[in-house]
């Protein structure tokens, strides 16, 4: 991921599995991976609220993976929340989860996963399906977060041609 | 990816970078691949309407991408975010523009990631393969062979489905 302050925050239940997606994302996220538990969880981590108010310690998360089947805050009720709020709707959120049911699978896009991922059984296969994770988000842009943990606001109104004279735009395309 | 009709449609205005594209996919993306060349006409592969009636030559896409340089590419997102079908389409956004602005909007717009559109074609070679990669291993919702999404009547096996109810 091509931010200046990456943090990817894990949300699972399991122990376990947190180890095991811990362990597989680690070498490369080093000390910019973080967990919570349950989806309330999550929602206090973003908010920063009392044992998440240090930002330095918890950084605010530039992409998030969840599972879905959690006690205290599903998945679903965590994407739903981060649907809601403008700031954390463009956080990238990623679904990690051992359902296969197609209503499940649709419900996460509709509310706004950006991708939907198997969980697999076996801990070679998660490890083999995190490097690919770790491949393709290491492409993708996110929007930016300064170390406040608030995402930056900037002046400019953009290059994708929207605000410019359509002559300009094709003149930097070409 | 892990549908049982895989189909990708490719939005892009520049022919050049059309070719490519479709080029450096159909190296990875074993499934039908589909281009278009504006919003307006992804709009109307979505619904099956004019030359794209048959569903047999343009499957529904199960994942779309699109540039978002082109005019109407964030009325493009819009438009697919607003239709219950259409947003839960996975939507990558490949893109010129790495101002931190025009990334903010794509994510609000519903956009699943951004990357940056890359000069040569080598590197959009090896992103491409990263992506067929990456998003071979991801569930999509599925479509029937006549383009429409199937409706599953399970509750879903996450536990979530009592709740929403």
């Amino acid at each position: 991921m091509k931010a200046q302050h990456p943090c990817f925050l894990v949300v699972d239940d399991s122990e376990d599995d947190r180890f095991l997606i811990v362990h597989a994302l680690r070498e490369h996220w080093k000390d910019t991976l973080h967990c919570v538990n349950s989806g309330n969880e999550a929602i206090r981590y973003l908010n920063g609220d009392a044992e998440f108010a240090d930002r330095r310690k918890f950084p605010y998360p530039t992409i998030v993976m969840t599972d879905l089947k959690m006690p205290d805050g599903d998945g679903f009720h965590l994407l739903q929340n981060l649907k809601k709020n403008p700031a954390w709707a463009v956080i990238p959120t990623i679904v990690l989860s051992a359902s296969r049911n197609l209503d499940d699978v649709k419900h996460a896009y509709a509310l706004g996963a950006s991708c939907y991922l198997h969980k697999p059984g076996k801990h070679a296969d998660l490890n083999t399906l995190m490097g690919e994770l770790i491949h393709f988000w290491d492409k993708c842009e996110v929007p930016e977060i300064d170390t406040e943990g608030k995402m930056l606001e900037t002046h400019s109104t953009g290059k994708m041609g929207e605000h410019l004279p359509k002559f300009a735009d094709k003149e930097t395309r070409d | 990816m892990k549908a049982r009709h895989p189909s990708f449609l490719v939005v892009e205005d520049n022919e050049d970078d059309q070719y490519f594209i479709l080029h450096a996919l159909q190296k990875s993306w074993p499934h039908p691949i589909h281009s278009v060349s504006s919003g307006e006409e992804a709009i109307l592969y979505l619904n099956g309407k004019g030359k794209y009636a048959d569903r047999k030559e343009f499957p529904y896409p199960t994942t779309i991408m699109t540039d978002a340089s082109m005019d109407d590419s964030l009325k493009l997102l819009e438009n697919l975010k607003k239709n219950e079908l259409w947003q839960v389409i996975p939507t990558i956004v490949l893109s010129g523009s790495h101002d931190p602005v025009d990334i903010k909007k794509v994510y609000a717009l519903g956009a699943s990631c951004y990357l940056l559109k890359p000069c040569d074609n080598d590197k959009l070679t090896a992103l491409m393969g990263k992506l067929v990669d990456f998003w071979n291993e991801c569930e999509v919702p599925e479509i029937d062979l006549s383009g429409k999404q199937l409706d599953t009547a399970g509750e879903g096996n996450s536990g979530a489905g009592a709740k929403r109810q």
